[in-house]
């Protein structure tokens, strides 16, 4: 570096800007490669999935349902998509759903989730790939240790499979992210960006939104200890003249704090806020995922008769060492390094997903969740920044004892075989990914088409068929025809669902199980069984495996629809 | 700015650039400040705060020349040559000032009557195109006419259709004004280019190679001025031989003038570069005018406006003349920051101070950064004074004739900068009072926005471009626009979201309805976070209940934004009145000045151009 010589030759007010590149499709393409590739495997992965092993989680296509009748069916309406499931994934689809005119899978085989469902994971890695970078590491090494969290079975499971952990993982990397930069560059508006994560994080899963918790205390702590020492944020050079000012200045500790947990609650509290009022308006329920008949309460309730809810904290254990076998003792290694070294990386990983791993965990060991291992899916991330710390710290007498570039490179490169290690070590989970509920029964949705396809062929008129979209969402994908249905989103199905004259047709499941959460069966618990009225029945199809057995019956005095 | 002012990018070398970014960094790490604060009130050196710096940051290895030190060599070198071309001149003065010598208060009453005019209709006479008078242009006329006119035929045959696509496109621009608000934060954020010099650097620069300074302080029924101009004035750190503070009150504002007279015969004179300036009577009674009157008098290099009421910080001339005097040719202007000191006074003071403070510490520097036109802020700009002969002053007739000015300076092809020093001046802290101003500002923004877009292509061209053309459409034409819709929005969509009222569901059908609420949620959100952000990056954190009560404050901006905008568009033929008259005296003055005529031709005013509105009446301030 040389100093600057003559005055004449820099006297501008810009010689700081760096030349800016100028932006081109190349370019981009260039810079991403490594993304867009990522996104190519999960996209690969996704296709084998579904159209190779017919692997639909009913989660998934669920979702595609649901903002399917967003854009079309009889009553197309954002507030469609319904309140108890979370809108983030849902709303994720939305944009693909134009493109099912060409690519009728997308809707069919509930594709568009699996679509977005790969982009946002490629999205997530590439935000713990920056955090990766953050501690420390770079090049070949940063890539490797992220590579264990985006290559591991679960993680490519979860980014093909259409489910909404992507979304979630997503939101929360770059809540950590942004704390992680907050913490070091105190950049204020950092805070913003990691509520907005957390809030994201919790449109996605509902139980993410806890992860604010341990953000805020992080925040608190580290916002007091500043204030204490009087330490002033960056950018405040731009106050570097205040005489003449009277000393606006020298806010106590405690507003300070108050300022920077604002600045953290209130994208996350609009967000949370936002879709409970939402919730409230359309509904009566602020809280409809709890109260509604098809929400969580029910659920477990329904489940719980099975014997289905709950697990141990043995249970708990073992799914945490199948998913990522390594992850305690790096996370404990993180943990010394943190003390020992000072180094906050680790700290602040668990506080953003600590909590949710813990809520998740205390939620099925008390028994009011279903015990699904993807609900340790907290843990992946974490132990991805643990082994960054760790491989950080291990290497770091290596390369501070030279000064050759070409010994820092096999420094850094002896570390890799280390990485590789552990890329390998979870494969094991693959077991896990076999035992999870949703993925028993593939190919299930062979029979709504069938229904689908019938109630495509009878002369049913619009707004006909009485069908509760919470069970009857494949059917409804699969019809050419979704506005011959009354489905549970439109305004006026409770009266109809009440006063069965006034459809032609009710397609409904039958009474067991979850599908007792049907709102006909609901309200007409003997429909299936006996029907609107004698010699009602049209068509009956048969389950098998898991599959609903459905009926179709047609309304014999029917007064009018429309 | 302008492609011609571009810095030689291709020339710089990567280390170059990195040095350059190093730098940067640096001066933004360590705060050079000042043995005048009090050690109390701020904090100890940042360098050694943070356990968790950037890694590589401690060890870069800081170059010898920082840019505030940069300007400042390159300011005293240009001084230099200066000096050394002119050394039989003193002070290098324009000659327009000699012309005009002494500048005594009892120049002639001929001269004064000149100088009046040329103070009002200089502008409209030598760059008409930039006049506000007339209002709207025969050809915006027809257009706005036609567009009306198609609008009423539109809401006649299809009245829903026609306010659904109202809907739709208030939406759009809400989201586009948004958007660059955002943008500019973050610009703010990462290309802050606001010029920093340190108070040692400030009072490094050698006093016999600072140039002449002329402060201008227009008051108007403003008595108790005088002692307040000698409290602040006195606290300028600046050379007494070269500075000259022109007092400029209107001839007939008697309270004042017998105020300082009432001083004098008490035997308190006031300093040798203290003048006072009459103003001759003549409308428009404006702000702009006088100062254009007192420009003609001055002798000063660099020119500045304060209010009477403003307490400047010590060394705001010197910083201003450094930048001034060493940044690029082209850099015309440096704008000082506003700030209000009675910010405790009442949840009012308290939003405009969170206003104030996010204006000029993010919006502007996002503005230098975006390359966007600046529009200025009343007082506390330092212009270069030949530049300022050159592109006319002020426009006598705009009652924001400093956002216009801003604005023609980008057309000119100058550029404006930031620069960090505080003015303090006094928040209006009633509403009714507030409403006034508010829609004045409002009212000047959109009619700084129609007279420039007289010829859009041209204004393009001027401007530098389609990005900065874009900034000035969405922040001068924007900023009364989001002050108006933000009330729409929020009352409306929640009206929408609520009740559901037949009408205003019918005007936001399916999504429309869904992101209205979702844009008026988003919107507040940018404004209150960006209102937490600024507090907490200038010391304010006390003011976070009144950031959380902004939406109010929107509904404030709401009123005078529609107070503005009812004035500009139900008023247009008595704006027509007073513009016909007015540029009917332009040319009347403009024969008689030429055929050397005994009547001076601004006697003829007043008759004329009586239906002047109360805004053009007041001082604006």
């Amino acid at each position: 570096m040389t100093a600057i010589s003559s005055i004449e030759e820099v006297g501008s007010l810009r010689i700081v800007r760096p030349a800016k590149a100028s932006f081109g499709l190349g370019q981009w393409v260039a810079r991403n490669k490594l993304w867009i590739g990522l996104f190519a495997v999960y996209l690969f992965a996704a296709a084998i999935l579904v159209f190779g092993f017919g692997v639909i989680m009913t989660d998934a296509i669920s979702r595609v349902a649901n903002s399917s009748y967003v854009v079309r069916g009889r009553e197309p309406h954002l507030a469609a998509m319904g309140f108890v499931w979370t809108p983030g994934p849902t709303l994720m689809v939305l944009p693909l759903l134009p493109f099912a005119k060409v690519f009728p899978f997308l809707l069919t085989s509930g594709f568009a989730a699996n679509i977005s469902s790969a982009f946002i994971m490629t999205l997530a890695v590439r935000q713990l790939h920056r955090i990766v970078t953050h501690v420390g590491l770079s090049g070949p090494l940063a890539i490797g240790a992220t590579a264990v969290f985006a290559l591991n079975p679960v993680v490519i499971f979860y980014a093909a499979n259409g489910m909404s952990e992507a979304l979630s993982t997503f939101g929360l990397l770059l809540a950590l992210g942004a704390l992680l930069s907050w913490v070091r560059d105190a950049l204020t508006v950092q805070l913003v960006v990691c509520g907005t994560g957390i809030g994201i994080a919790y449109l996605a899963r509902y139980e993410a939104g806890v992860a604010f918790v341990g953000v805020a205390m992080v925040v608190a702590v580290v916002s007091y200890r500043r204030a204490r020492r009087g330490f002033i944020p960056p950018m405040s050079a731009m106050r570097l003249s205040r005489a003449g000012s009277t000393g606006a200045g020298g806010a106590s500790a405690p507003w300070i704090v108050l300022t920077e947990l604002f600045l953290l609650a209130i994208p996350a509290a609009t967000v949370f806020l936002g879709w409970a009022g939402m919730s409230w308006i359309v509904t009566g329920h602020p809280f409809e995922q709890l109260s509604s008949e098809y929400g969580i309460k029910e659920f477990v309730r329904v489940y719980s008769a099975d014997g289905a809810v709950g697990g141990s904290v043995l249970d708990v254990y073992r799914t945490m060492g199948i998913l990522q076998p390594a992850v305690l003792v790096f996370i404990a290694g993180g943990l010394v390094a943190s003390v020992l070294r000072k180094r906050l990386e680790v700290v602040l990983s668990v506080s953003v997903f600590g909590p949710v791993f813990a809520f998740s965990a205390w939620a099925v060991c008390v028994g009011q969740a279903l015990f699904l291992y993807r609900y340790m899916f907290a843990i992946l991330p974490v132990s991805a920044v643990a082994v960054a710390v760790v491989v950080d710290e291990l290497r770091r007498p290596s390369i501070d004892s030279t000064d050759s570039t070409r010994a820092r490179h096999a420094a850094n490169l002896a570390w890799v075989p280390l990485l590789l290690v552990l890329l390998t070590f979870p494969l094991g989970a693959a077991r896990l990914i076999r035992e999870e509920k949703a993925v028993r029964s593939f190919n299930r949705y062979a029979l709504d088409s069938e229904v689908a396809k019938y109630v495509d062929n009878i002369d049913a008129p619009r707004g006909s068929i009485l069908t509760d979209s919470g069970t009857a969402f494949a059917v409804l994908l699969r019809s050419d025809h979704p506005d011959r249905f009354v489905i549970t989103s439109d305004s006026d199905f409770r009266e109809r669902v009440a006063n069965l004259s006034t459809v032609k047709y009710i397609l409904v499941p039958e009474n067991t199980g979850l599908l007792q959460l049907d709102a006909v069966n609901k309200r007409w618990p003997s429909m299936f069984t006996s029907g609107p009225a004698s010699e009602s029945l049209v068509k009956e199809w048969p389950g098998a495996d898991g599959r609903p057995h459905w009926r179709l019956f047609m309304v014999p005095d029917t007064v009018g629809f429309e | 700015m302008k492609q011609g002012t571009a810095p030689p990018q291709g020339t710089q070398s990567p280390t170059e650039s990195n040095q350059s970014r190093a730098i940067t960094e640096s001066l933004r790490k360590e705060p050079t400040w000042s043995k005048r604060v009090p050690a109390a009130s701020r904090a100890p050196n940042v360098t050694s705060a943070p356990t968790v710096l950037p890694a590589g940051f401690e060890k870069a290895e800081l170059p010898t020349l920082s840019p505030s030190e940069t300007l400042l060599r390159r300011a005293i070198s240009q001084q230099r040559a200066k000096q050394q071309r002119n050394l039989d001149v003193p002070f290098g003065h324009s000659t327009r000032a000699r012309r005009i010598l002494p500048p005594h208060g009892d120049v002639r009453e001929e001269m004064r009557q000149q100088l009046l005019d040329e103070a009002t209709y200089e502008l409209g006479r030598m760059r008409p195109e930039y006049s506000a008078v007339p209002v709207a242009t025969k050809q915006q006329k027809r257009v706005l006419l036609g567009g009306a006119i198609l609008t009423a035929a539109a809401l006649f045959v299809a009245p829903i259709t026609t306010l659904r696509m109202f809907v739709v496109l208030a939406m759009i621009a809400y989201s586009a004004t948004l958007w660059l608000r955002v943008q500019l934060v973050r610009k703010a954020f990462s290309d802050n280019q606001t010029i920093v010099i340190s108070d040692d650097e400030a009072r490094s620069f050698p006093d016999d190679l600072l140039p002449v300074y002329s402060v201008l302080i227009p008051a108007y029924k403003e008595p108790e001025v005088i002692d307040h101009l000698l409290g602040s004035v006195a606290l300028l750190e600046y050379p007494i031989d070269k500075l000259e503070v022109k007092l400029l009150l209107e001839e007939d504002d008697y309270d004042t003038i017998n105020a300082i007279e009432a001083k004098a015969v008490r035997g308190e004179t006031l300093p040798q570069f203290i003048e006072v300036v009459l103003v001759p009577a003549g409308l428009p009674r404006t702000k702009p005018k006088a100062c254009n009157y007192g420009l003609k008098l001055c002798r000063g290099d660099l020119v500045t406006i304060y209010d009477a009421e403003d307490i400047p910080e010590p060394l705001q001339l010197r910083r201003a003349a450094i930048s001034l005097l060493g940044s690029e040719d082209n850099i015309a202007c440096v704008q000082a920051r506003l700030e209000f000191h009675n910010h405790r006074d009442n949840l009012l003071t308290k939003w405009f101070t969170v206003e104030y403070a996010q204006w000029f510490t993010q919006l502007l520097p996002g503005l230098v950064a975006l390359g966007g036109p600046i529009p200025l802020g009343g007082t506390s700009n330092h212009f270069k004074r030949s530049v300022l002969d050159e592109v006319g002053a002020w426009d006598p007739f705009n009652v924001t004739e400093d956002a216009d000015l801003g604005v023609r300076l980008q057309r000119e092809g100058y550029g404006v900068g930031v620069v960090q020093s505080v003015t303090l001046e006094e928040a209006n802290c009633d509403f009714v009072n507030w409403i006034k101003q508010r829609s004045r500002w409002y009212k000047g923004y959109l009619l700084s926005f129609l007279v420039h877009l007289r010829d859009p292509r041209r204004t393009v061209r001027e401007v530098g471009g389609l990005k900065p053309f874009r900034n000035f459409a969405l922040f001068v034409g924007g900023t009364p626009l989001l002050g108006a819709l933000s009330l729409l929005m929020t009352g409306v969509s929640g009206l929408w979201a609520l009740g559901r009222f037949p009408l205003i569901a019918e005007l936001f059908p399916g999504w429309v309805g869904s992101s209205a609420t979702l844009l008026a949620v988003l919107g507040n959100l940018v404004v209150i976070t960006g209102g937490i952000v600024t507090l907490r990056l200038t010391d304010k954190e006390r003011l976070l209940g009144a950031v959380l009560l902004t939406p109010l404050y929107g509904v404030m901006m709401s009123i005078a934004a529609t107070k503005a905008l009812v004035q500009l568009i139900t008023d247009p033929f008595h704006w027509e009145k007073t513009a016909h008259g007015l540029s009917a005296t332009v040319q009347q003055s403009s024969q008689q000045s030429s055929q050397q005529s005994q009547q001076p031709a601004s006697t003829a005013t007043p008759a004329t151009s009586a239906p002047t509105t109360a805004q053009q009446r007041g001082r604006a301030r």
